[in-house]
């Protein structure tokens, strides 16, 4: 925080709102500004200027920041024309503080639009908006619900995070109590109870679920265990521990069911109850089977070959067939050894076909045997494989106590694992000890599902372990519950002292206002208007985010609402004096104050009052007013400090220019710095030339025609001009000649010569209107205006006081009598001031 | 709005206050008040607030709950 306060030095407008042209606010000289303007000539957009430069978005309030619905949009920061004009749509402004001044310029477009560093310092300094728009404040009084007012008031004094804080609280308490109460982990835990219990205990009850241990789990493996409670530490459980312990070591149902699906698959022997006839199935028959349909594959196949043709009979055969098919032509001799067929056995062609034939048919049979000897092999071969896997299946499930089986079944895989041909290894052996394997295994299943089923203790146990997890779930499920419940009614007390604390802090803060809002609210008002009262709900009250303005309107209508009692204007009062004396309260390092068309629903009176307010109470502060109300406008120049004001009017809005200021001083700078810049100054020069003759004429008192309302200041050139000749004729005041020049530019003026000067439609006396001749001519303005000095004290500003008939130096001081001086001619003619 | 001389600091130093204000209370609950210390007491507090100030209280709920004898305040 800088130790001076902060005032605007320059606010320039470029391409933004209605304004096309650069145009600069100077405050260097006069920090304070009043702008009159009908509606809609542009004059809020100085305003608007301000609000976009302290606007965290880069925009306007009521533009927003898209466009929808009924926000425009940063679209409409920049002035339509921009684009055509090749303007970049910008703000700038220059802060003073002490003697430290500092520029920056806010882009109006397109997405880079930050706050430059020295518009952020200084937005830290507000702790209420600077800008008070007119129509915003009846809304405050009016329309606002008292939580809007409440956070309204508590964002001006930059209690914008607790009410966002109290807001949290609030949230905070609301889901925290529904979680409190919020009974879906029990519930999961009741569903996976009773899946547990198959639904006989539907949901979480100690006494149900100890009957259901007791009653389904233990009872069906011994009626004599019984827990007391569910508990790990109960006797029965210890005892239940131990039995599950002691039956891993035994072969239980499903492993006796294992260890008898493992010896059927080596033998079994199954008899039909009806036919009474057995059939045997097993690894061990199919391997005899496979073995002797080996054997006699073996001899059918040695007996077929005896029958077949030689492999040299069908090579033979295939070399001559060709010649002995039925359709070749009859051969004399034999083709292989020359012989003549007719001494050969077969004695002709047809005899050796037959022969052929026969010998063709043996072959075919051989061929069969043979494919048959190889199936038998393939079988013997897989039977083997999977007698040989089979074995040790069996060996491996069964326990030292049938160690004499295990022998056996070794010494028979033994036997099969060096088989290779011949007859099987004898199975009688392995045969019946698996019988009688199966009928032991047989006869154990049979006991054991008679006595517990498929019940076990371990089983049993795992049943209680899961039934104990999920009472630990539901305790802890309780619990948890209990102590966010605990939590919650602790939350609602915490969050009860927060409140508290932020109500004592805002009502502090209110009062601060309360009593500045009140002075100002009767100073407008007048001095029986009965005082506001802000007012916070009750202690008790759960909604503390709320805020009446209430007033003791008369003995029987204590703390009433204003807006049911007060005229348009009290409200606004109401408002206005409340933003007023909370700037002035909280913005001390920045004092200013931007009012824009605050004064529509008052009276002459109140006007003259405000304007009044605003120099007695505000004179510290800098103020920038807008207003379409010229009386008011004209009140304020009556009473502001002259030293610190300047007043300005738009008197037409140019849509290819931006507003047209009346008061906008042309000065010298401004025109020199067209000329440096290669540009004819013509508009300048005779805009400053009428400037200068509308404020002589006015300070001199001359009698100018009265305008319309909506040309108050559309004096001509000449008009001024000859007017203000007459008057210097009549008070005898001679104005000396410009040297050169024979005075002819008060004379040019009254006649109009030179209305057009600086057109290239003009014919001299200032030739074609470059700028060596609008210096010239700007040269011969200044030497006539230097003549308008106090004699005295050298001041150029004059008044006259309605019994005078020559004007007196306005400063107070002095008030010389006005009289043209001797001026050398050389300075004359050297135009200078 | 940024800070001036009767409202400035004075937030941000207030809401500090307050945290330090809450845990001086008699009876109140340290743990609680930490937590609403550390996500609510803040100028510029975590969007989704709200959500990890309950998912602390919830937290801290399960873990009394877990350790009863713990406990103190449970």
């Amino acid at each position: 925080m800088a130790d001076a306060p902060y005032f605007i030095r320059t606010l320039g407008l470029t391409a933004f709102r209605a304004f096309l042209q650069p145009t600069t606010f100077d405050f260097s000289k006069k920090r304070c500004l009043a702008i009159f303007a009908p509606n809609g000539h542009g004059k809020s957009s100085m305003i608007d200027a301000l609000e976009f430069m302290f606007s965290k978005d880069g925009t306007l309030e009521r533009l927003g920041i898209r466009t929808s619905n009924n926000n425009a949009g940063i679209v409409a920061l920049a002035h339509n024309l921009a684009k055509d004009a090749k303007l970049t749509p910008a703000v700038t402004i220059g802060f003073v503080t002490g003697k430290t001044v500092t520029s920056e310029t806010r882009a109006a477009a397109g997405a880079k639009r930050s706050m430059p560093a020295i518009a952020a310092s200084v937005y830290q300094c507000f702790a209420v908006s600077p800008i008070i728009r007119g129509y915003t404040l009846r809304t405050f009084v009016e329309s606002h619900t008292p939580e809007q007012r409440y956070a309204d008031i508590a964002t001006w004094l930059q209690l914008g995070p607790l009410v966002d804080l109290q807001k949290n609280l609030r949230a905070l308490r609301s889901q925290v109590k529904a979680a409190a109460e919020d009974l879906t982990a029990q519930k999961r835990v009741d569903a996976q109870f009773a899946t547990e219990t198959a639904n006989s205990v539907p949901a979480w009850d100690a006494a149900a679920a100890l009957a259901h241990v007791n009653t389904i789990v233990l009872a069906a493996l011994d009626k004599s265990l019984v827990l007391k409670a569910l508990d790990v530490s109960d006797a029965a459980y210890t005892d239940l521990s131990h039995r599950a312990k002691a039956e891993e070591h035994q072969i239980g149902l499903a492993g006796l069911r294992v260890t008898r699906q493992a010896a059927a698959a080596l033998f079994n022997e199954i008899i039909n109850e009806e036919t009474g006839a057995t059939t045997l199935s097993g690894a061990v028959p199919v391997f005899e089977g496979a073995v002797a349909g080996l054997s006699k594959a073996v001899a059918t196949e040695a007996d077929e070959r005896g029958k077949a043709a030689n492999a040299s009979f069908q090579a033979l055969w295939k070399a001559v067939e060709p010649f002995f098919t039925e359709d070749s032509p009859n051969l004399a001799n034999c083709p292989v050894c020359t012989t003549p067929i007719a001494e050969t056995t077969a004695g002709s062609a047809d005899g050796i076909r037959a022969h052929i034939a026969k010998h063709l048919d043996e072959l075919a049979d051989y061929a069969v045997a043979k494919a048959a000897l190889d199936e038998a092999n393939a079988a013997v071969s897989r039977a083997r494989l999977r007698l040989l896997g089979a074995l040790p299946g069996l060996s491996g499930l069964l326990a030292d106590a049938d160690g004499a089986v295990k022998m056996e079944i070794e010494g028979y895989q033994a036997a099969v694992e060096s088989w290779s041909n011949g007859k099987a290894p004898t199975s009688t052996a392995i045969i019946a000890s698996i019988s009688a394997l199966l009928s032991q295994i047989n006869a154990k299943i049979a006991e054991i599902e008679a006595n517990q089923g498929e019940h076990t203790y371990a089983k049993a146990k795992a049943k209680l372990d899961r039934l104990l997890e999920l009472q630990s779930e539901h305790l802890l499920a309780a619990r948890s519950q209990q102590e966010l419940e605990k939590l919650s009614n602790a939350l609602i007390i915490q969050a009860t002292t927060i409140s508290g604390e932020i109500r004592k802090k805002v009502q502090a803060l209110l009062d601060t206002l309360q009593k500045p809002m009140n002075d100002i609210y009767r100073t407008i008002q007048g001095p029986g208007a009965a005082p506001i009262r802000f007012e916070l709900p009750a202690e008790d009250d759960t909604n503390q985010q709320r805020l009446s303005l209430l007033i003791d309107f008369a003995g029987n209508r204590p703390g009433v609402q204003p807006g049911g009692y007060l005229s348009d204007s009290q409200i606004h009062s109401v408002a206005l004096a409340l933003r007023l004396a909370a700037i002035k309260q909280f913005n001390k390092s920045a004092p200013i104050i931007a009012l824009d068309d605050i004064v529509t629903s008052y009276d002459a009176d109140h006007r003259r009052t405000i304007a009044a307010l605003i120099a007695t109470k505000f004179s510290d502060c800098q103020i920038l007013i807008t207003t379409h109300d010229e009386r008011f406008f004209n009140y304020l120049k009556d009473q502001q400090e002259v030293n610190n004001w300047q007043f300005t009017r738009v008197i037409r809005l140019d849509p290819t220019h931006g507003p047209c200021f009346a008061d906008h001083k042309v000065s010298d700078e401004m025109i020199k710095a067209r000329w440096d810049g290669g540009q004819s100054a013509a508009n300048e020069m005779r805009q400053a030339e009428e400037e200068w003759l509308l404020k002589i004429c006015r300070e001199f008192g001359v009698s100018l025609r009265i305008r319309a309302l909506e040309r108050a200041y559309s004096y001509e050139r000449g008009e001024l001009a000859s007017a203000l000749a007459s008057f210097l004729k009549e008070a005898k005041l001679d104005p000396q000649p410009v040297a050169g020049v024979n005075n002819r530019f008060l004379a040019s003026l009254q006649k109009g010569e030179i209305e057009n000067f600086g057109s290239h439609f003009q014919d001299g006396p200032y030739g074609d209107g470059s700028i060596g001749d609008e210096r010239a001519r700007w040269d011969e303005f200044k030497a006539f205006r230097a003549q308008f000095s106090c004699p005295k004290c050298k001041r150029t500003k004059f008044q006259r006081p309605i019994t005078l008939k020559k004007p007196i130096c306005a400063h107070g001081g002095c008030e010389a009598q006005f009289e043209f001086l001797e001026i050398p001619a050389l300075i004359l003619a050297e135009g200078s001031v | 709005m940024g800070s001036n001389e009767q409202s400035p600091d004075s937030t941000a130093v207030f809401i500090e206050e307050l945290g330090l204000h809450l845990s001086k209370q008699d009876g109140v609950d340290p743990e609680l008040a930490n937590i609403i210390s550390t996500h609510l007491l803040q100028v510029a507090p975590a969007q989704d607030v709200v959500s990890l100030t309950k998912a602390a209280i919830v937290k801290l709920a399960a873990q009394r709950a877990a350790s009863p004898k713990d406990n103190a305040h449970g």
